[in-house]
């Protein structure tokens, strides 16, 4: 398709550049990226592990409100609260962006075989049906509770479950598109299954593919939120937004330390609501159907 | 035009489906000669099991359906017999090729009628890049696209239907077929452009020494383009003959009924 002029990439990126508000959205989300990973560089930036003292009284600086000092506060043991911010939202973002090429990635895989090849639909529709019977929040305690915590853990319990969707959905896309007429008149012009599937399926799932992972990026991220919720999240000596969001719950009451809640749940919102405008702009955009 | 040797030998042929637990036979017992360099025409009324015929012919049954009996001898192999993919991509485009009814349906809306032409003729013929596309070119022009070049970048939308089927009679001519399967391929156009068709069909048969196989439920279009005609109904050849024995001295009352529907003789 590209090495013969096919112009589906650029339809899908003049489509895209259309949309400003994605465009927003898509330039907030790549400076905050490179805001998170060069952040421990800047000056005058705190530890988010070490727990801070008054030098004068020896006392740990507890639920300090966000100030010249301390840009977000403390949190109640004297943590640096915008240190842990970050890195938290680097831990978090580094999971959901794993857990989503891999699930994205898995899902065409399993789903392109599941929907071409014959001999195998059996097979892989029970493997399906096994798994997707068992409520994916159980598979994921299970793991989470046997294993050790950390972020390999937490990666892999939402791997294990996480090409699901994105395989079925791409099962039923295969299906539907590779009995279309062309593409049985092109296969009786003799033209092998793998041309078929990458030059006339693939550009029908790339749109669905890019709404996943974007979507799924959140997805790990409200996981990660929840399984820390059960207790089954990661250790405080590695901050995430699920620990963090977890140790702000305790103050939803007390006014004046919400901002131990407020400020990650912030982070999330608008980690969420931006891949999820981004996801669904480039959807659309890449969606051969909307290039007419 | 030798017509002594058969190149295509159907043999009691026997084509099974299967419908929510029931089986049904839609080819029931078919035999049928397709001799190299003629142009042979099935007729029959719709649902006499010709586009399922066809669709035997190059191993594209829908998957519900399946030859239970009978042999289909190309070439000396029985590819009735054919079960892996591998084994049809042998046959299909290069040695059989097939131009469906519905020319909007059978083109790729996402590429330009250019690429499919191109991609034939890099699959079959080895050419590429600007080889590949000087030779769809070439093809095109000769499925009566006369400003192929100029036209190679639109998509299947932007021309007429007409057009469209001439681009993919052109994408299975690009395949360099023995045989070329037409199944109603005039069916969707209307009458002035169907015209254009046969007459194209006549002189691509001509220049390219193919042997075709035409299916049509029109008697006024088979006159047009068969050197035969083969009268099909329900699922059996019921009657065999040239154009001249089919039309003026039919014997089988099936026939008769048909040709007594038409308005013109
Ligand atoms: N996939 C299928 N499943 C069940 N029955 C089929 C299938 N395809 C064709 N048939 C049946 O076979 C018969 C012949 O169909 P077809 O070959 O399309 O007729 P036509 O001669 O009009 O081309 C019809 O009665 C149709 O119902
Ligand atoms: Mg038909």
């Amino acid at each position: 398709m590209m090495n013969s002029g096919y112009s589906y990439w650029n339809s899908t990126i003049r489509a895209f550049m259309k949309n400003k508000v994605s465009l927003f959205f898509m330039a907030l989300m790549a400076v905050f990226i490179v805001f998170i990973i060069i952040q421990p560089y800047l000056p005058n930036q705190k530890s988010p592990n070490v727990i801070y003292v008054d030098d004068t009284t020896g006392l740990q600086l507890i639920n300090m409100p966000p100030g010249r000092e301390f840009w977000f506060g403390t949190n109640s043991i004297g943590q640096d609260m915008w240190a842990r911010i970050w890195s938290g939202t680097r831990t978090s973002l580094f999971i959901g962006i794993i857990v989503a090429l891999w699930e994205n990635a898995i899902g065409l895989i399993i789903g392109v075989i599941w929907g071409y090849v014959r001999r195998l639909e059996n097979i892989i529709t029970s493997i399906y049906n096994v798994i997707n019977n068992l409520p994916r929040v159980i598979i994921l305690i299970l793991l989470a509770y046997t294993m050790k915590p950390g972020v390999l853990t937490m990666i892999f319990t939402m791997c294990i479950t996480g090409w699901l969707d994105t395989a079925r959905i791409v099962r039923n896309i295969v299906v539907i598109i590779r009995d279309r007429e062309y593409n049985i008149a092109s296969r009786i012009l003799g033209t092998p299954a793998y041309r078929i599937i990458y030059r006339n399926i693939l550009p029908y799932l790339v749109s669905v593919l890019v709404l996943k992972a974007t979507l799924s990026i959140p997805a790990a991220i409200g996981y990660e939120v929840f399984l820390t919720y059960i207790g089954l999240g990661l250790p405080l000596s590695i901050p995430s937004l699920g620990n963090l969001i977890n140790e702000g719950r305790g103050y939803i009451t007390v006014p004046s330390l919400r901002y131990q809640l407020m400020i990650p749940a912030m982070v999330l919102s608008i980690i969420t609501v931006s891949f999820y405008a981004i996801g669904n702009a480039f959807a659309d955009a890449s969606d051969p159907r909307n290039h007419f | 035009m030798s017509r002594s040797e058969p190149l295509l030998c159907i043999e009691d042929l026997v084509i099974k489906f299967k419908v929510r637990g029931q089986t049904i036979e839609v080819i029931r017992g078919l035999s049928l000669k397709l001799y190299r360099g003629e142009s042979l025409a099935i007729v029959g009324e719709s649902g006499a099991g010709k586009s399922v015929l066809a669709k035997a012919l190059i191993g594209a049954l829908d998957k519900n359906g399946w030859i239970d009996s009978g042999r289909i001898i190309y070439e000396g192999m029985d590819i009735a017999k054919f079960q892996a993919e591998d084994d049809w991509l042998k046959i299909r485009g290069r040695e059989i090729a097939m131009v469906f009814q519905e020319p909007m349906t059978a083109l790729n809306p996402l590429k330009t009628i250019g690429n499919q032409v191109e991609e034939a003729i890099v699959l079959h013929e080895g050419y590429r890049g600007r080889d590949a596309r000087e030779r769809a070119i070439k093809v095109l022009e000769n499925a009566g696209i006369e400003d192929a070049r100029k036209l190679y970048k639109k998509y299947p939308h932007e021309l007429s239907g007409g057009m469209r089927q001439r681009v993919v009679i052109a994408a299975a001519l690009a395949c360099r077929p023995k045989i070329l399967i037409c199944d109603e391929p005039t069916t969707a156009l209307d009458v002035t452009i169907q015209a254009q068709i046969l007459k194209l069909l006549n002189r691509l048969q001509e220049e390219y020494k193919l042997t075709i196989l035409f299916i049509s439920h029109d008697l006024g279009v088979v006159a047009k383009v068969a050197d035969r005609v083969a009268v099909m109904y329900c699922g059996k050849i019921v009657e065999a003959g040239s154009v001249k024995e089919i039309f003026y001295n039919p014997r089988d009352p099936y026939t008769i009924s048909l040709l007594s529907k038409l308005p013109y003789i």
